[in-house]
């Protein structure tokens, strides 16, 4: 005997028997194993990556769950409950179900009955990985931040048809701020496909472009209720609106990617139409006391031309154009009758302070001054004298005074 | 009603409105407005605040749902209590 006899192939111990022939067909060793391993086995939590991910078109999800040395196929139903994130590979996952035998494939494979991330340190390193290449991207850049209009005629909702947050945004713009028109696209706000809609629903009215400014809004919840709002899709679209973007997703403590990608964040829904449009109390406010400012402007100028009409035709150096301050004053009475019909209506009280004014315009007129015992001194050429310097000994100027004048020579002046 | 607001003859936005307005009083500070001018202004500031005021009186809440298909567009109003 040599090594090499050593090649020679093991004699089978357990020959089939002539007498008893014993042979499965293979469907009936498939059931027995899958009578075994399904009453062996019990419902359990198994925890692994994921690859291979497929979203079948019937909803059914496919996908290999894998550690360090092993692997299972895994199979989703789409009766079962939807995942909190979206399924993606080389997630972590905790996986709850059992093992089932696949006998036409001749496999075995994990029903999956739930999914959960395998801990939210998981979601955070997604978050935050994410969160690191959209920064060096500069999609958070504050240069990129746009200016929200201050009245906004129209405005864009993406969030879930039912629920609070719907019902408290609409009854706070309305209330707040009637002049504005409210329009929602309805979308998922949570689960597989949320993201692709929220997204979908942004560019959907920067294409419609009938909306000035956008909000994202979704109540409170945790880091995987509110996942939808940390896909890339979602953040990229709101950093690409042209239209400004406020993100309202869940409460203050709640910080989503949307939240950094959008122009402006609300610390809640709620508070977001606090944050959009101005209030009708403060405006009805400035209204009104724009209103008293137009009124007293408009006495104010109507004194002014009084006054300037007033001046023209008391002044002395021009009784030659006496015609023409008649007509000044005929064109003074029209308007003014014009105005007392504008007015009249709402504004008697006006007119007495109007007159108020014109009283004492006409006090400080030079005709009123004179009556009151002051003197106008005048070169022969009609200049007004105001200081001794602009006059000569024996230079002879006339005197006005309230009623009636005089001529006289200069006797003697002096300088102070 | 003062309809000097747009061109093209529809009704102003309130912003419209309300910038107009600011306008307005603008003018009215400037002494150097003629007359007839601030007249023609003061007129057309309180129909612009009666304006802006009916504007902001309480809304009905309603929002238009856009529905958006394959085939378009449908919209839908829905009213909030």
């Amino acid at each position: 005997m040599t090594l090499f006899d050593r090649g020679e192939p093991p004699v089978h111990s357990e020959r089939p028997s002539k007498t008893a022939p014993d042979i499965w067909s293979v469907s009936r060793l498939s059931a027995e194993i899958r009578r075994l391993i399904e009453d062996g086995l019990p419902l359990v939590w198994i925890e692994g990556e994921i690859s291979n991910f497929k979203l079948h078109s019937s909803g059914h999800r496919y996908f290999t769950l894998k550690d360090e040395s092993a692997q299972i196929a895994c199979t989703m139903w789409r009766t079962r409950p939807q995942p909190p994130i979206p399924i993606q590979d080389g997630m972590k996952v905790r996986l709850y179900g059992r093992v089932t035998i696949w006998e036409q494939g001749g496999r075995y494979q994990f029903d999956v009955a739930n999914l959960l991330p395998a801990g939210i340190g998981d979601l955070q390193i997604a978050f935050e990985a994410l969160k690191q290449k959209l920064t060096t991207e500069g999609l958070f850049e504050q240069a990129r931040k746009k200016q929200l209009p201050r009245f906004p005629g129209a405005i864009g909702i993406v969030t879930s048809p039912t629920g609070a947050v719907i019902h408290d945004l609409v009854w706070g713009f309305a209330t707040r701020y009637p002049p504005a028109k409210l329009f929602l696209i309805p979308t998922a706000v949570q689960g597989d496909g949320a993201g692709a809609q929220i997204a979908a629903a942004i560019q959907a009215y920067n294409r419609l472009n009938l909306v000035d400014v956008i909000i994202i809004a979704r109540g409170g919840g945790s880091l995987e209720d509110l996942w939808a709002f940390n896909e890339e899709v979602v953040v990229r679209a709101v950093a690409g609106s042209r239209i400004p973007v406020v993100s309202a997703v869940g409460h203050e403590v709640d910080v989503s990617l949307c939240d950094f990608a959008a122009d402006v964040r609300a610390p809640t829904p709620t508070g977001a139409a606090a944050m959009v449009v101005p209030d009708r109390r403060d405006l009805l406010e400035t209204i009104a006391k724009r209103s008293e400012t137009l009124t007293r402007n408009l006495v104010r100028i109507v004194s002014l031309w009084r006054e300037r009409v007033g001046a023209i035709r008391d002044g002395y150096g021009f009784r030659r154009v006496i015609g023409r301050v008649g007509e000044e004053r005929q064109r003074l009475d029209g308007l003014s009758r014009r105005m007392e019909i504008a007015v009249s209506s709402q504004l008697s009280n006006r007119i007495s302070r109007l007159q108020g004014l014109v009283g004492r315009v006409e006090a400080l007129s030079p005709g009123a001054v004179l009556q009151r015992g002051f003197s106008v001194i005048q070169k022969p050429d009609g200049a007004l004298v105001r200081t001794a310097h602009e006059i000569e000994r024996g230079e002879r100027l006339t005197a006005r005074f309230g009623v009636g004048g005089a001529d006289m020579a200069v006797e003697r002046k002096w300088d102070e | 009603m003062s309809n000097q607001i747009n061109s093209e003859g529809t009704p102003p936005t309130f912003e419209e409105a309300y910038r107009r307005l600011e306008e307005i009083s603008r003018k009215l500070e400037d002494n150097s407005t003629p007359l007839e001018t601030s007249f023609k202004l003061y007129e057309e500031g309180r129909a612009l605040i009666a304006l802006c005021q009916r504007m902001l009186d309480e809304a009905e809440r309603k929002v238009t749902l856009l529905k958006i298909g394959t085939d378009g567009i449908s919209t839908e109003e829905v009213k909030i209590a």
